[in-house]
């Protein structure tokens, strides 16, 4: 693909984009803890807890995970048909 | 096909995701509760819209500057792959909207504008439905992509910002970044965005291929 280093690039920004984040959350820790804090008093809000603790939350995301293989196989066998008739057209 | 490796990273940030989505620790917050998960779902669609949107009037700009079969195929199905993104994020909007805010529907400026922004979408797939001939339709629906997209700007970003609204980063409300996110929360919203975002591109790539294909078939039958 020709395309290749532009995705590099792309993909470059990205990624120091989300490093440069994650360092400006770390250094804003400090302002957060009163955040936390605040939160902590608060833990009878209502929140999933058990549903993972009994672990049934892995099969959701067990059904999501095949979901989202079979969505990936099927766009994979796409692009290979696509692959082939654009071989198909070349030759 | 070849399996570069930008669909490899697709696939392995996407399975991230979804595990990390649903399993990590997020801030125990009232009335979003666990649905502050959607984070990494529903705002990746219009972060991904955004993006694919801003590659259709890429390729809009270079089909005006060369106008090659290839750029307005790129340029209309990248509009039409974030056109997916966008209702796919107005739906997802909805449905988290109903259970915090109260409503499907609450009027709200910044949902108003987000339907607003994607009828002006629509109103490119008329357009282009529109004319007969192909470097007219492809030249005109171009100019009108530049203008929609830079319509659609202050629509989304601007606009609700000076008013009330209910959505985070909005009008009286904090964004995100002020407490709704904690950098937990970061780690995998980022790498969503990138997922979803890349998985956009990649049906893009996959769908315009198809249609150049299809392009030179009609030309060598004619």
């Amino acid at each position: 693909m020709k395309m290749l280093p532009k995705w590099a690039f792309t993909l470059c920004l990205f990624l120091s984009v989300l490093f440069t984040n994650v360092a400006l959350a770390q250094t804003a820790d400090a302002g957060e803890t009163t955040m936390v804090e605040a939160n902590a008093s608060a833990t009878d809000i209502e929140m999933a807890d058990r549903l993972r603790a009994d672990g049934k939350i892995y099969i959701v995301v067990a059904c999501v995970l095949v979901v989202l293989a079979g969505m990936i196989f099927y766009l994979i066998s796409l692009d290979k048909k696509v692959s082939n008739l654009e071989k198909q057209i070349k030759s | 096909m070849k399996f570069t490796w930008w669909k490899i990273i697709t696939v392995l940030l996407l399975v991230y995701t979804i595990v990390a989505g649903f399993l990590y620790d997020v801030p125990r917050l009232a009335i979003l509760n666990e649905s502050i998960r959607n984070t990494y779902f529903h705002v990746p669609m219009w972060f991904g819209m955004i993006i694919l949107l801003g590659i259709s009037v890429f390729y809009a700009v270079k089909y005006l500057k060369t106008p090659t079969l290839r750029n307005d195929i790129l340029s209309t199905e990248a509009a039409r792959m974030g056109l997916v993104f966008g209702v796919l994020g107005i739906i997802t909007g909805m449905g988290w909207a109903r259970l915090t805010w109260g409503e499907f529907w609450s009027n709200d400026p910044k949902q108003n504008a987000s339907a607003i922004g994607l009828l002006m979408y629509f109103a490119y797939f008329v357009l282009r439905g529109s004319f007969a001939e192909e470097q007219q339709r492809a030249r005109i629906s171009a100019v009108y992509n530049i203008f929609a997209y830079a319509a659609l700007i202050p629509l989304l970003f601007i606009l609700p910002r000076l008013t009330d609204s209910l959505h985070p980063g909005n009008g009286g409300n904090p964004g995100f970044s002020t407490y709704d996110m904690d950098s937990k929360m970061r780690m995998v919203f980022y790498p969503s965005v990138i997922a979803w975002t890349l998985l956009g591109i990649w049906i893009l790539n996959v769908k315009s291929r198809f249609e150049i294909i299809k392009q030179k078939i009609y030309e060598n039958a004619a």
